[in-house]
């Protein structure tokens, strides 16, 4: 899903560009001027002309017209997995590869030893930046029992604070979700949930309650008592909704996070690194955060350790190395909480 | 103490009269009139007079279901639900001559421009989205509703990333060592593959789809078909 136009751009043509390949984007039909000024920009640089090509369509058999062109070397699709295995079958006639990056179902698990309040303001801003819309998003969250109660009273206490509204305001922190269609899929999510029994324990916030009528705004929205019966814990809900379910310990924690088809992301959060780092291990996700969720937002790369099989831009490194087949390579990312804390605020990812 | 407050605030002034300027100065190279077209307008016109080889896809888009019909692709905004940008689909002909143009491109580019070029115009790139990162980020905020505080920091780490991919990839695509064996020099060359087609969709039905028919009628739907 190309919730982040530049970055999920930048990712694609950049390394296809320095290894000396030529490019043709179609770029999402909500946000159609971003490629025009990436073009724009590439060649004031100076990259010769037809290099980086683009165009505009949302025709499906137009799009296939040209996977099936012999002419095309190479095909990166970001989008849903429906979407994805279209691309694959199209492309399925001719040798030709393919690259696929598809959506997630994010889990988080917060272990007894954490900072509640550190916790609930990272937790809360992993699955509600951008309104929750990025495939890197928190989209389930688990806490261990002892701290259960704990947890959901910063989270309330936070979230008490959140401005929605107008996002040409620089207070706003949480503007509209993509569309009226997306809107209504979110609530459909909320209203199964409490359909099936769980609890919207949001908090009360003039924000959210008055929000810009004539845009797609859905309110951030705390959900408890979820189960594995609801959509909003097994499908990708992509908004502003954070359904907490309890769990007993770090086993019920691993068995849940990993009842999920879709393995993007992970994150634990504890102080207990070892630990962290054992459970790491143990989810079935391509990354695993300790003590950060992933989102393009300010929040510091810095005092963190990678470990692992891969880099630290997967797919781009995919680009770089001829575009070739990515192998199942682990990425686990540690955060020293202690450290976390004095991230300054305008570091990037 | 007055006088240090005073001088604060005097040099606050003085800054703040400085920005205002190079605002204006900005504002007046980018068009041709302090008052400005909407950003993307006034964007789009200065690329298209800089250089042509952009595919501006303009021509009738011919389906297989009716191919007297025009395909338009139109934006609608988060915030307000109203349309904010149109373009014309492209059609598959279109297309055809685009992969064509691309593969020309990609013999001469991979051939002639040397990684340290190339780098250098990756490199250049960044520095122009840095610089325009304010302009562009009220774009994202326009056309996704993301909250402006945060979407020039989009640009400036997409920026950041390019130049951290550059500095990567003379290590990454540099010759890999074969087994050595007395009488041969063995490697693993990396060439780069030719035309990549890069795919973005979103999700299915944020958009309306309007369709003009030869007659005129004005027809509009919701997508449900696009890959998302």
């Amino acid at each position: 899903m190309d919730q982040y136009p530049y970055l999920t751009l930048i990712n694609s043509i950049v390394p296809a560009i320095l290894t000396g390949n030529a490019v043709i984007v179609k770029p999402s039909p909500q946000t159609p001027a971003i490629i025009e000024q990436v073009a724009h920009h590439f060649y004031q640089a100076g990259l010769p002309t037809n290099v980086l090509q683009y165009f505009h369509s949302g025709s499906p058999a137009t799009i296939e017209s040209l996977i099936r062109s012999p002419a095309i070397n190479h095909i990166c699709f970001t989008g849903s997995v429906a979407g994805g295995l279209g691309v694959q079958r199209a492309a399925a006639e001719r040798v030709v590869g393919v690259g696929l990056e598809l959506g997630g179902n994010d889990a988080a698990y917060v272990r007894p030893d954490v900072d509640l309040r550190w916790a609930a303001e990272e937790v809360i801003d992993g699955a509600i930046f951008n309104s929750g819309q990025s495939c890197c998003a928190i989209e389930r969250v688990y806490v261990h029992e002892s701290v259960y109660d704990g947890f959901i009273a910063a989270v309330r206490d936070v979230l008490a604070g959140y401005i929605v509204g107008d996002p040409f305001d620089e207070k706003t922190q949480i503007g509209p979700v993509i569309s009226k269609r997306a809107r209504e899929a979110i609530l459909a999510h909320v209203q199964d949930a409490v359909a099936k029994g769980a609890r919207d324990e949001t908090p009360a916030n003039a924000t959210f309650e008055n929000m810009p009528p004539a845009g797609n705004f859905v309110k951030p929205t705390l959900l408890t008592g979820v189960t594995h019966d609801m959509a909003v814990m097994r499908e990708e809900t992509f908004g502003p909704i954070i359904p907490v379910a309890k769990v007993k310990d770090d086993e019920e924690a691993i068995r849940l996070i990993n009842d999920s088809d879709l393995g993007l992301t992970a994150s634990v959060w504890s102080k207990d690194m070892a630990k962290a780092e054992e459970l790491a291990g143990e989810i079935e996700a391509g990354t695993v955060f300790v003590n950060r969720s992933d989102f393009p937002a300010p929040v510091g790369m810095l005092k963190k350790v990678r470990v692992g099989a891969n880099n630290e831009l997967g797919s781009c490194m995919d680009g770089l190395e001829k575009f070739g087949a990515r192998g199942y390579a682990v990425e686990v990312w540690i955060r020293s909480v202690h450290e976390a804390q004095e991230l300054p605020s305008e570091e990037l990812p | 103490m007055f006088n240090v407050d005073l001088n604060i605030r005097s040099c606050t002034y003085i800054i703040f009269i400085i920005i205002l300027y190079m605002y204006l100065i900005n504002e007046w190279k980018l068009c041709d009139k302090a008052i400005c077209l909407p950003l993307t307008v006034r964007y789009r016109q200065e690329l298209l007079s800089s250089h042509q080889p952009i595919y501006i896809p303009t021509a009738i888009y011919e389906t297989t279901e009716n191919p007297n019909m025009a395909e338009v692709l139109t934006t609608i905004s988060p915030i307000t639900n109203a349309p904010i940008h149109q373009r014309d689909a492209a059609s598959p002909s279109h297309l055809a001559a685009c992969a064509s143009a691309a593969q020309a491109a990609f013999r001469t580019f991979s051939r002639t421009v040397t990684l340290a070029q190339r780098k250098e115009i990756v490199t250049k790139f960044a520095d122009g989205l840095e610089a325009h990162k304010e302009a562009l980020g009220r774009e994202i905020t326009e056309q996704m509703g993301r909250p402006v505080r945060y979407t020039p920091v989009e640009v400036a780490t997409g920026a950041r990333r390019a130049r951290y991919l550059a500095s990567l990839v003379d290590k990454v695509i540099e010759d890999t060592p074969g087994e050595p064996e007395e009488g041969f020099r063995r490697f693993v060359k990396k060439e780069p593959i030719g035309v990549v087609l890069v795919l973005f969709p979103w999700n299915v039905g944020f958009q309306r789809r309007t369709r003009t028919a030869l007659d005129g009628t004005l027809i509009v739907d919701l997508w449900t078909s696009i890959p998302t």
